[in-house]
C-alpha cells in the first residue's frame, strides 16, 4: 500500500464535508491524514505521522492506522471506526 | 474426552521438565481453557463492557493480575457479538497478555513489535499507550498481515504503522526504538488446551530448527534497541531450546545485555531453568519466567525482560 500525506487543500474540503454533514469541527484534532492510490483515507496520530515520514521512510510500509473513510465531491463515508471517534461529538445525523 | 496423545520422544521430554509435577502437567493439558477477553480501553472502560456483558446473560470474572481483562462464560460465539464486531473487546488467552505488560510501555515512547500478526499483543501495547507514540508492527507474511491490519482497525488503533519484512533485515534498518517485543515464531507447545493435536505437530528436529530463528529475530531486534532500552522476548512453549537457550546466547553475545526481573501481582510463574540435558545457561535466565497451564488455568508461556546497557 503507497500512502501519502493528504495536501492541506484536501484535508480543508474533507473538514467542511464532515462539517456540514454532522456539524462538528475535527481540524483541531491531533491526527495525521494519509491518502491511499485508492483514494480511501487514513489517520494516525501525529507522532506516527511523523516517524512514517522521517525514520520510517528505510521500511515497506504495509498499513497506517486506521482507515477513516471515503471522500466524494459532496459526501463522506466514514468507516465504523471513525464514526465511533467522532460518535460522542457529533450534531447532526446521529441516529443512535 | 479422549486424552491427548504424546509422541513418544516429546513425552520423554516433558518427564526431563516437568519431573515430579508431569501427571499434574498432562492432567491439566487435557482440561479446556477459559475463555478470556481483555477490554478494550480504548473505546470502552472494562466495568462498563463487564455490565454490558453480563446483561446478556454471560458469566464475567475479573483476572487477578490485570483490571482490563476478564474470563467470561458464555454460549455465545466471541467473535461473533456485537461488541466485539465494535472492538470493545479483543479474545485473547491470559497469558499471552503478559508479554506487553511486562514491556510496559509509555505514552508517547517509539516500540517495535517485531513479530506482531494477528495483532493481540500490537493492539494491547496501543492500549496501553493510550494511542499515542508509536507502534511499528512488523509482520513478514501477507496474509497473516490482513488480520493484522483488520484486528487494529476493528481496536481503532492510530498509533500504528504495519511493515512488511522478515524480521532479521530490521537490523538494517537504522531506525531505533526506545522498547522492542520480540514474540517469537515457536513450536507452541503452551497452545496444547487449545489445540490438543498440537502434541502431534512437534517433532524433535523442530527443537533444533526454530531456535535458530528465533535467535536471529532477537539479535537483530537487539541492533534498533536504544541504549537503556527494553527487549521483551517471548514465547509460547515449553522447550528450552527455544527459551533460556536462545535468552543464553543473547548474553554472550551481547555484553551489554542484562535480565531484569519479572512480577506480577496475582500472577503464578516459575524461574526459567539454568541447565537441560548437557547445557548450563547464564544464571541469570533463572530471571526469566515460565507459565505453566495449571499455576493460573491458561495456556503455557516464557518471558524473558532483557535491558541493554
Amino acid at each position: 500500500m503507497t500512502t501519502t500525506l493528504l495536501s492541506k487543500q484536501e484535508k480543508k474540503r474533507i473538514f467542511q464535508l464532515i462539517k456540514k454533514q454532522w456539524d462538528i469541527d475535527i481540524s483541531k484534532e491531533n491526527w495525521e491524514w494519509w491518502i491511499s492510490q485508492e483514494d480511501k483515507v487514513y489517520i494516525t496520530n501525529t507522532q506516527a505521522g511523523k516517524t512514517i515520514l522521517t525514520e520510517a521512510k528505510n521500511l515497506f510500509i504495509e498499513n497506517v492506522g486506521i482507515y477513516f473513510g471515503f471522500f466524494e465531491k459532496n459526501t463522506a463515508r466514514l468507516s465504523i471506526e471513525a464514526a465511533q471517534l467522532l460518535a460522542p461529538r457529533i450534531n447532526k445525523n446521529k441516529v443512535e | 474426552m479422549k486424552p491427548i496423545t504424546y509422541p513418544t520422544p516429546i513425552l520423554e521430554r516433558y518427564k526431563l521438565l516437568f519431573k515430579e509435577e508431569l501427571e499434574i502437567f498432562l492432567k491439566n493439558c487435557n482440561k479446556p481453557l477459559p475463555s478470556y477477553i481483555r477490554a478494550n480501553t480504548l473505546k470502552i472502560a472494562p466495568e462498563q463492557l463487564k455490565k454490558r456483558l453480563e446483561a446478556k446473560g454471560w458469566k464475567v470474572t475479573l483476572i487477578p493480575f490485570y483490571p482490563d481483562a476478564f474470563t467470561v462464560e458464555t454460549e455465545d460465539t466471541l467473535g461473533n457479538t456485537i461488541e466485539h464486531f465494535l472492538g470493545y473487546y479483543y479474545v485473547q488467552d491470559a497469558a499471552s497478555m503478559l508479554p506487553p505488560l511486562i514491556l510496559n510501555p509509555k505514552p508517547g515512547e517509539k516500540i517495535l513489535d517485531l513479530c506482531a500478526a494477528p495483532g493481540s499483543k500490537t493492539t494491547e501495547l496501543a492500549q496501553l499507550m493510550n494511542n499515542e507514540g508509536t507502534i511499528v508492527a512488523n509482520e513478514a507474511d501477507k496474509i497473516r498481515s490482513k488480520a493484522l491490519s483488520l484486528n487494529i482497525q476493528r481496536c481503532g488503533i492510530i498509533n500504528t504503522i504495519i511493515t512488511k519484512h522478515v524480521g532479521q533485515a530490521f537490523a538494517k534498518k537504522q531506525i531505533e526504538f526506545d522498547k522492542i517485543l520480540v514474540d517469537a515464531p515457536c513450536s507452541a507447545e503452551g497452545t496444547v488446551r487449545n489445540d490438543w493435536k498440537v502434541p502431534q505437530y512437534l517433532s524433535l528436529k523442530t527443537f533444533e530448527t526454530l531456535p535458530k530463528l528465533q535467535y536471529e529475530l532477537a539479535s537483530a531486534a537487539l541492533t534498533c534497541l536504544k541504549k537503556g532500552g527494553v527487549l521483551v522476548y517471548s514465547t509460547c512453549t515449553f522447550a528450552p531450546e527455544e527459551n533460556e537457550a536462545v535468552v543464553h546466547r543473547l548474553l554472550e553475545n551481547n555484553q551489554d545485555l542484562s535480565i531484569e526481573r519479572i512480577g506480577l501481582p496475582g500472577l503464578k510463574t516459575r524461574q526459567g531453568i539454568t541447565n537441560w540435558k548437557e547445557r548450563q545457561f547464564n544464571p541469570q535466565v533463572k530471571d526469566c519466567i515460565r507459565i505453566v497451564p495449571y499455576d493460573n488455568d491458561t495456556e503455557g508461556f516464557f518471558v524473558a525482560k532483557l535491558r541493554k546497557a
